[in-house]
């Protein structure tokens, strides 16, 4: 019955102290949450932490959300945004591009690759791999509109409400970030070429490698 | 259309969003004219095409299912404060390193109340065994600031564990220390080791004995003892086991390890 209520419905009864209104809520809103920390810092164990203090926060204040003020959704991000933030800014001098070996060894990333073509697997796993290391590297108030647009595809009217700015910051921010992008991809990719030209061997540009 | 006027609308014909068709039409004209921004286009198409892939990588990932655990104990444990009941206290005998690191204050409050709860209701049975063991009755302890009804289970019976040749207990070596265990209803004994040994029943079966304190801070244990007691079943996700949301307000049979100064020193439960 709990699952075809709304969040604002399901946040009514956990007030109340209802827990299957609680644990429906959580179990809706998790992946979200947990996605878009994994998305932003590239770490499991801190995309669990975040998730968890985002529910802690709700289970604590649980009375602090205004619907007027936009979705429950986007209040939810909006927590989870504030925490990654804090961390970023504590843990910035040992923040890692990439994954560090405890994370989980099976990556996602294992899952895309279909058995047969080797050469297109082993060159998708690295642009896919360039294009995070690309996203991680970018400033948090860039990084934060493409993960929120690009990756969770959300709307820059409820990105600007996670983000509490306008829709024009949003627009601006995006379009900053993405020319960021380009310029580092394209910069990788030549790295790229420079080193395979070397080896007398030839390999697409950036723009023909998703192609 | 000139460069400067491309490069605000890319984004949108790289991702062929709905868009004016005239603006659409003259962008790509000047794309096909203009070999910078045609660059420019593929590349940001490309930058599409690979944050799309990217995104799929991550898609399905969702947190640990001991999150929800950690958070519904959490969820009860605030509707106690605030709403004060006669229901049993969540266990919060925390004792895995991350879990310290994210947990907030008032849980660390509620877990150190809980563990001198629990010490204080061991010793008191240790001394009442070792002047004259006998079956346990039922009792009732103070976990934090609420009472909470301890059962003894399976007729009750507290057994005496005498640690064998190894002179110094650490918890991370259970499994090699060897115990004689024996109950008191007829004297008999059996060596076992503490990962394995009775009283576990019939079908029983239970998880590794889970450490109360740091290694660091238990003394070293001559002997013990093990009492059979039920607690809440939100006790399971204090140590990160999974716990059924369905049967959240039943008890799950848990043995308590006594250490000889009647300190609770590990626990394990029972299915």
């Amino acid at each position: 019955m709990h699952a075809n209520f709304s969040d604002e419905e399901l946040l009514k009864l956990m007030r109340k102290g209802d827990e299957i209104a609680f644990v429906t809520l959580y179990r809706r809103r998790q992946g979200g949450i947990y996605r878009f920390a994994l998305r932003m810092c590239g770490s499991e164990s801190v995309a669990e932490d975040v998730t968890q203090e985002v529910f802690l926060h709700l289970v604590r204040d649980n009375g602090k959300f205004d619907s007027a003020r936009g979705s429950f959704q986007s209040y939810l991000f909006g927590i989870a945004r504030n925490q990654m933030l804090r961390r970023l800014e504590r843990e910035r001098p040992f923040l890692s591009l990439v994954s560090s070996e405890d994370e989980n060894d099976a990556s996602p990333i294992e899952n895309l690759i279909v058995p047969g073509d080797l050469l297109n697997d082993l060159t998708r796993r690295e642009t896919i791999e360039s294009v995070r290391q690309a996203v991680l590297a970018l400033p948090a108030h860039y990084r934060e509109v493409v993960v929120l647009c690009d990756l969770h595809e959300m709307s820059y009217q409820d990105a600007a409400e996670v983000l509490g700015c306008a829709i024009g910051t949003i627009r601006s921010r995006l379009h900053r970030a993405r020319a960021i992008l380009v310029e580092r991809l394209q910069s990788l990719n030549s790295e790229s070429v420079a080193d395979i030209s070397s080896t007398q061997t030839a390999t697409p540009v950036f723009s023909e490698s998703f192609v | 259309m000139n460069c400067q006027e491309f490069d605000q609308i890319v984004s949108e014909l790289a991702t062929s969003r709905i868009m004016d068709a005239a603006l659409l039409e003259s962008g790509l004209t000047h794309a096909a004219a203009c070999q910078n921004c045609a660059s420019r286009l593929a590349n940001t198409r490309a930058l599409f095409s690979g944050l799309k892939a990217l995104a799929s990588t991550t898609e399905a990932s969702e947190a640990p299912v001991q999150t929800e655990a950690v958070l519904l104990a959490a969820f009860r444990q605030q509707q106690s404060a605030t709403t004060p009941t006669n229901q049993p206290e969540v266990v919060a005998l925390l004792t895995r390193n991350n879990w310290l690191n994210r947990l907030p204050i008032w849980t660390y409050a509620a877990a150190a109340t809980v563990l001198i709860g629990i010490t204080s209701y061991s010793m008191s049975i240790w001394r009442s065994a070792q002047s004259a063991p006998t079956e346990l009755r039922a009792t009732t302890a103070t976990l934090g600031n609420l009472s909470h009804r301890i059962e003894p289970l399976e007729g009750g019976l507290l057994l005496p564990v005498k640690q064998g040749d190894k002179p110094n207990f650490k918890f991370r070596k259970v499994r090699a220390l060897q115990f004689t265990i024996a109950p008191v209803d007829d004297g008999s004994s059996v060596q076992a080791s503490l990962g394995e040994f009775t009283p576990l029943l019939g079908e029983e079966i239970a998880t590794d004995f889970l450490p109360l304190t740091h290694e660091s801070d238990s003394q070293p244990m001559e002997s013990g003892q093990v009492i059979r007691v039920q607690v809440p079943r939100t006790a399971l996700a204090s140590f990160g086991l999974p716990v059924n949301i369905e049967r959240v307000n039943e008890t799950v049979k848990a043995d308590l390890l006594l250490a000889e100064d009647g300190s609770a020193r590990a626990i394990r439960f029972v299915r």
